[in-house]
C-alpha cells in the first residue's frame, strides 16, 4: 500500500514522496497515482480540518482550546465544534508555531543547518538530525560506516522509548490514573537520564553528526544496557497493572478511533497507522534491524496505540541491547566515512517515535539551497480531528495524547 | 360592610370589561379590581364573611362567601394580578383591544371560584375562567393547536368537576360545599380535575404549549393564578370531605405524595433541556404544583395519627408557602422574560443574552431573583418553601405505616432531585438570559414604564416574604411554628415541629448577610477607581461570537446521558447539528389521537357515509336506546 507524505516541485515538475513496504522512494512527475491526500499535503493549509464540517445548527459553537491554555503543551488551537459535549468538527490552528524553518535553513551548511533541525522539535530532535543527516550524506556522497549507523539506532530508540513511556504517562494522567502516571513520569526522567549519560543530552541533540557521531566509550555502553534493562523491567510491572485496570482500558478503549482507510487516505504513519492494522514501519526496509518484530493492533483506538507503543518500548529495548553487544564486541571504532558519488540532491528518512520524517534537500556548493520536510506530525493532527468526530470533551486528552504528535512538529 | 369590597371587585372588572375599547382603561381597572380583592382577601381572611346567595330553583343556589382559606389565596391571586394587570398598560399595546375584555373577564371567573360556596357557582367561574384564558391565549398568533389543547384539556377538568357536583347532589340533595358533603367519588373527581389544571404528570402538556405560545401577561396568568385555582381546589376538595381526622384517607394522600413527587422531578427535568425562553418556566410550573401537592398528601397521611396532627400542619403551612412562592416569582419570571423577549424580538434562551445590559437592570433583576427564588437561595421566598418540603419529608419518618414510609422516602428523593435540578435549569435561564453577554445587541423602543412597575412591585413581593417568612407564617394563622431559640428572639425562627426538629431564621440569615457583605462592599466602594478591570483570560485571545458557550450546550451533558428519558436524538447532517429531545408524555397523547382518529374514521365510514338509510337506522337506534334509559 503506497502512502503519499509529501509533494513538492522542482524544476516545474512534480514530485510525489511515498512510503511503501519500509521504504520511501520519489516518484517523479506521476501523472498516474492519484492519493486523496494530495491536496491536504500541497497546500500545507496550516489550519488543518476534519472531513466532517458541521458548524451550524443550534447550540452549536466553536470550543476554542488554545493558543495558550492549559492542558495544551505548545502554542496552537483546537477549534471544537459542539453542541456540548459531542464533538462535530475539529480545526486545527497551527499557524501560531510556524517558524518558516525552510527559509531559515536554506543557504545555510549543512552543520549549522544540523543545529536549526534539532531544535524542529525538542522530543525528535534525534530522529530529525538523522533524517537531515542521512539526506545530506546522500547529497554529498556521504556513506556512513555500520558503526555509526548502529549507533543512530541506539539513539533512535532510545528516542523511542523516552517518547512512549511520556506519551503512556499522559494517558494515564488524563484517566486519573495518578499512581500509574507518576512511576511512568519516573521512568520517563530515567529514560532521560540515561540519556544525557550515554549522549551529553538529555534529549540526545549534538551526539549525531553530519557523516559521524559522538562515539560513546564501554563504560557508557555498559550503563546504558543497566539502565535500559532496569527501565524496561519495571515498565513491564506497571505495564501489567495497567493492562489489568478497568477503569483506565475502559477510558482509552474505543476512544478516538481512526479506521485503517481514513488513516492511509490521511497518510498516517508510525505507530498510530500500525494501531490500525497496517504492518508499516521505515526500519522494516533497514537491513541494520536484525530480527525486527513489528507491533500492530486492528482497532484503531486510544487503546491501540498505547498496546503499540508499549510493545515498541520492548522491542526499542531489544534493539538497543542487540546493539551494545555488537558495539561492545568491537574494539576499535572506526567512523571514518566513505566517499561516494556527489549528487546535487538527497533523500534523507527515518521511524521517529510518531512515524516517518522526510527529509529531501537540495545542495548548491556545499550549502543547502533547498529544502522539503515532512513530519508526522503534520498528518497526526489530521488524524486526530478525524478521530475525535462523534467523541465527547472528556476523551480530547486521551485522543491528543494518544497520537504523540507536536506542534513544533507540524508547523514548520 | 366587608362585602362592599368584594362587590366593588366584580363592579371593577365588569367595567374593565365594558371599557375594553380603551386599553389602558381596560387594564388600569382590572388594576383597581385586583386591589379590592387583595384587600377582601386580607379582611376574610381574619373576618369571614358571606356575600349572599341567588335561589335558582328549590333548594339550589348560587352563593359566595370569603372565609380563612379563600381570604389567603385571594390574597395570593391578587398580588399577581396586580403586577399583570400594570403590566399590561404597556404589554398590551402589543396586542388587539379585546385583551383586557377576556383578562378582566377571567379575573372574575377565578374570583368567583374562591368564593363559590355552592357546585354551581364554583363550576360557572370554572368555566368563565376556561374560556376566557382560551381566548387570552389566541391572542398570539399561530396559538390555535395549543389554546384548543388547553381548551380540551380545562373541559376534562369540567366534566370531572360536574361529575363530582353530582355525587354531592346525590348525597346531599343540593351543591353546596359545606363541611362533611363531600364523597369518595367527589374527592377522587374533584382531585382529577385540579391535577388536570395544576399540570401534574401526566396532565401536564398542555400547559407547555399553552405558556410558550400565549402572550407573556397571559402565560404569568396562566401559570400562576390560573394553576393556583388547581391548588386552591385541592383544599377546597378536602375541606368539604367528613372530618379527615375521623376517616381514613390516607390512600389519596398516598398518591398525592408520590404524583407530586413524580411530577416535581418530571418538571424539572424536562425544564433542564428547555431550550425556549417560556419553555423552562412552564416546565418549572409542574416542578413547583407538584412540590405543592406532594406537601399536601403528606398532611393528608399525617392528619389521620393523632400523634402527628403538628406535621400534618406544618406540611399544610408548607404547600401554603410553596404556593405564595410559585405565584409570586413565577408571576415575575414571566413578565420579566416577556419584558425582554419583546424588547430583544427573541424566543430562545441562547438568543436573548445579556438582558441587563440590552433590555435594562429592572426585568434583568426581575428574572434573577425570581430564578434564585426557584432555585432555593437564602433568604427569598423560594427557599423558604422549600426548606420547609425538604423538612416535611425529613419528619416523614414519623409515620407508622411502612407503606407510606417507603411511598414518602423515594418521593423525598424525587423531590431532592426536583429541587436540585431546578436550581441547574435557572442557572441555565438566569446566567443567559439575564447575565450574558449582549453581544452589542440593542432593544427596540417601546413603552416599559409599567411594565417596570410590575417588576419592582413583584420583585418586593419575592424578596420581602422571604425575609419576613416568619411573620408570613403567623398572617397565615400557624404562629405555633414561629419561635425563638440560640439567640434569635421570639418571633423570627421558624421551626417545623414541636418539639423542636429544624430551625430556620431567613431574617437573621440576612441580617448576618448584610453585616458580612458591608465590610467587602465597603472596601470595594472605596477602591473601585483603583481596580483595574480585565477581560478573563481566554487563550490569550478575545472570544470571537461563536466561540460564547451556547445555552443547549450547558445542558447537552444530561440530555446525552439521560437518553433514555428523554429519548434524545443527536441531529447531525452535513452541515448542521443539533439535538432533539421529547416529553415522552407527548408521544403517549399523539398515539392516543392518532388512534382516536383511526377509530373515528372507521365510525364516520360506517354511520356517517351519506346514505340515508344507515341514518334512519341510527336515528331509531339512538331513540330507542335513549327511551329506554329515560322511561
Amino acid at each position: 500500500m503506497k502512502i503519499l507524505i509529501g509533494v513538492f516541485q522542482k524544476d516545474g515538475i512534480e514530485h510525489y514522496i511515498v512510503q511503501e513496504n519500509g521504504v520511501i522512494s520519489l516518484e517523479v512527475d506521476p501523472k498516474n497515482m492519484y492519493f486523496e491526500n494530495y491536496t491536504f499535503i500541497k497546500l500545507r493549509d496550516p489550519i488543518i480540518s476534519s472531513y466532517e464540517s458541521v458548524r451550524n445548527g443550534e447550540g452549536v459553537f466553536d470550543f476554542r482550546y488554545g493558543p495558550v491554555t492549559s492542558g495544551v503543551g505548545e502554542a496552537g488551537i483546537y477549534h471544537l465544534y459542539t453542541y456540548g459535549e459531542r464533538i462535530l468538527s475539529v480545526d486545527v490552528d497551527l499557524s501560531y508555531k510556524s517558524r518558516k524553518l525552510d527559509q531559515m535553513i536554506s543557504g545555510r551548511d549543512p552543520k549549522e543547518a544540523l543545529k536549526f533541525v534539532e531544535s524542529i522539535c525538542g522530543n525528535f530532535a534525534f530522529s530529525h538530525s538523522v533524517a537531515f543527516s542521512r539526506a545530506v550524506e546522500n547529497s554529498l556522497g556521504i556513506n556512513i560506516d555500520p558503526v555509526t549507523e548502529s549507533l543512530r539506532i541506539v539513539g533512535i530508540e532510545l528516542e523511542r522509548i523516552y517518547n512512549h513511556l511520556y506519551v503512556i504517562s499522559q494517558l494515564a494522567l488524563a484517566a486519573s490514573q495518578k499512581v500509574l502516571s507518576s512511576h511512568l513520569s519516573y521512568l520517563f526522567e530515567e529514560s532521560l537520564r540515561l540519556n544525557k549519560i550515554f549522549s551529553n543530552s538529555r534529549y540526545l541533540k549534538n551526539f549525531n553528526r553530519i557523516g559521524e557521531i559522538k562515539i560513546p566509550d564501554g563504560e557508557k555502553l555498559q550503563t546504558l544496557k543497566e539502565g535500559i534493562l532496569k527501565i524496561i523491567d519495571d515498565f513491564k510491572k506497571l505495564y501489567d497493572h495497567a493492562l489489568a485496570s478497568g477503569n483506565f482500558i475502559d477510558r482509552l478503549y474505543s476512544t478516538a478511533v481512526l479506521k485503517m482507510s481514513d488513516a492511509l487516505k490521511i497518510g498516517i504513519t508510525g505507530p498510530t497507522l500500525r494501531a490500525t492494522g497496517v504492518k508499516e514501519d521505515l526500519r522494516y526496509g533497514n537491513w541494520m534491524y536484525e530480527d525486527l518484530q513489528i507491533s500492530t493492533k486492528n482497532d484503531g483506538d486510544a487503546l491501540s496505540r498505547m498496546e503499540v507503543r508499549a510493545e515498541e518500548i520492548f522491542e526499542s529495548s531489544k534493539i538497543i541491547l542487540q546493539k551494545i553487544q555488537i558495539l561492545q564486541k568491537i574494539q576499535n571504532f572506526k567512523t571514518t566515512p566513505e566517499s561516494m558519488e556527489k549528487r546535487s540532491n538527497g533523500l534523507g528518512y527515518c521511524e521517529s517515535p510518531s512515524g516517518t520524517i522526510v527529509y529531501v534537500i537540495e545542495t548548491k556548493d556545499s550549502k543547502i539551497s533547498d529544502l522539503y520536510i515532512s513530519t508526522p506530525s503534520f498528518f497526526g493532527f489530521k488524524g486526530v480531528a478525524n478521530a475525535m468526530i462523534g467523541n465527547v470533551f472528556t476523551d480530547f486528552q486521551f485522543a491528543i495524547e494518544s497520537f504523540g504528535i507536536n506542534f513544533a512538529d507540524a508547523a514548520l | 360592610m366587608s362585602m362592599i369590597f368584594a362587590y366593588i371587585s366584580f363592579t371593577l372588572y365588569i367595567l374593565g370589561i365594558l371599557f375594553s375599547f380603551k386599553r389602558e382603561a381596560s387594564y388600569l381597572l382590572s388594576f383597581l379590581g385586583s386591589i379590592f380583592v387583595f384587600v377582601t382577601g386580607i379582611i376574610g381572611t381574619f373576618y369571614p364573611f358571606t356575600l349572599g346567595e341567588i335561589e335558582l330553583l328549590p333548594k339550589i343556589y348560587m352563593s359566595m362567601d370569603v372565609n380563612h382559606l379563600s381570604g389567603i389565596f385571594m390574597t395570593i391571586a391578587a398580588t399577581s394580578w396586580i403586577a399583570i394587570s400594570i403590566y399590561s398598560v404597556d404589554y398590551g399595546k402589543f396586542y388587539s383591544k379585546d385583551m383586557g375584555l377576556w383578562l378582566n373577564l377571567s379575573m372574575i371567573g377565578m374570583l368567583t371560584i374562591m368564593m363559590a360556596k355552592d357546585g354551581l357557582t364554583f363550576i360557572t367561574g370554572w368555566e368563565v375562567m376556561t374560556v376566557s384564558s382560551y381566548l387570552l391565549i389566541l391572542k398570539s398568533k399561530g396559538s390555535f393547536k395549543e389554546a384548543f389543547e388547553f381548551l380540551a384539556f380545562g373541559e376534562l377538568s369540567t366534566v370531572a368537576l360536574i361529575i363530582a357536583f353530582a355525587s354531592i347532589f346525590l348525597k346531599n340533595g343540593n351543591f353546596s360545599l359545606v363541611q362533611n358533603s363531600g364523597t369518595a367519588l367527589f374527592l377522587i373527581a374533584t382531585t382529577f380535575a385540579f391535577a388536570v389544571k395544576m399540570g401534574i404528570f401526566p396532565f401536564h402538556t398542555w400547559l407547555i404549549g399553552a405558556h410558550v405560545k400565549a402572550p407573556s401577561n397571559v402565560s404569568a396568568l396562566l401559570s400562576a393564578p390560573l394553576t393556583l385555582m388547581g391548588v386552591y381546589g385541592i383544599f377546597m376538595a378536602l375541606s368539604v370531605m367528613p372530618n379527615l381526622y375521623l376517616y381514613n384517607f390516607e390512600w389519596w394522600g398516598i398518591l398525592a405524595v408520590g404524583f407530586g413527587a413524580v411530577s416535581a422531578f418530571w418538571g424539572a427535568l424536562q425544564a433542564l433541556a428547555a431550550k425556549q425562553l417560556k419553555t423552562l418556566p412552564a416546565y418549572s410550573t409542574i416542578e413547583n404544583n407538584g412540590m405543592i401537592l406532594s406537601a399536601i398528601g403528606i398532611s393528608v397521611i399525617a392528619i389521620g395519627d393523632p400523634n402527628l396532627q403538628i406535621l400534618s400542619a406544618f406540611a399544610t403551612l408548607t404547600a401554603i408557602i410553596l404556593t405564595i412562592s410559585h405565584t409570586f416569582s413565577k408571576s415575575l419570571l414571566f413578565l420579566s422574560i416577556g419584558h425582554a423577549k419583546e424588547a430583544l424580538n427573541e424566543e430562545n434562551i441562547d438568543d436573548l443574552r445579556g438582558s441587563w445590559s440590552a433590555v435594562g437592570k429592572i426585568p434583568a433583576l426581575g428574572i434573577i431573583l425570581s430564578g434564585l427564588s426557584f432555585s432555593a437561595f437564602p433568604p427569598l421566598i423560594g427557599f423558604v418553601g422549600e426548606w420547609m418540603l425538604l423538612e416535611t419529608f425529613f419528619q416523614s419518618y414519623k409515620l407508622v405505616n411502612v407503606g407510606e414510609k417507603i411511598v414518602t422516602t423515594f418521593s423525598g428523593i424525587f423531590v431532592a432531585l426536583a429541587i436540585g435540578m431546578a436550581a441547574f435549569s435557572m442557572v441555565k435561564l438566569t446566567g443567559y438570559t439575564a447575565l450574558g453577554f449582549d453581544h452589542g445587541k440593542k432593544s427596540k423602543n417601546m413603552p416599559n414604564m409599567a411594565m417596570k412597575i410590575a417588576e419592582i412591585f413583584l420583585i418586593t413581593f419575592v424578596v420581602a416574604p422571604g425575609i419576613f417568612a416568619p411573620f408570613v407564617v403567623k398572617y397565615l394563622g400557624y404562629g405555633i411554628f414561629t419561635s425563638g431559640l440560640f439567640g434569635v428572639p421570639k418571633p423570627f425562627l421558624i421551626i417545623s415541629s414541636i418539639p423542636v426538629f429544624g430551625v430556620l431564621s431567613p431574617t437573621f440569615f440576612t441580617i448576618v448577610f448584610s453585616i458580612l457583605f458591608i465590610f467587602p462592599l465597603f472596601f470595594y466602594l472605596s477602591r473601585r477607581k483603583k481596580v483595574r478591570k480585565i477581560d478573563p483570560w481566554n487563550g490569550g485571545l478575545s472570544l470571537k461570537e461563536n466561540e460564547y458557550f451556547s445555552a443547549p450546550a450547558y445542558s447537552a451533558i444530561l440530555e446525552i446521558v439521560l437518553k433514555k428519558i428523554y429519548i434524545t436524538k443527536e441531529k447531525i447532517s452535513d452541515y448542521e447539528a443539533h439535538i432533539e429531545v421529547v416529553d415522552v408524555v407527548n408521544l403517549f397523547y399523539k398515539g392516543l389521537k392518532s388512534w382516536i382518529l383511526k377509530i373515528e374514521k372507521i365510525i364516520s365510514q360506517i354511520l356517517m357515509n351519506g346514505n340515508l338509510n344507515v341514518y334512519i337506522i341510527y336515528i331509531l337506534i339512538a331513540f330507542t336506546v335513549i327511551f329506554f334509559i329515560l322511561r
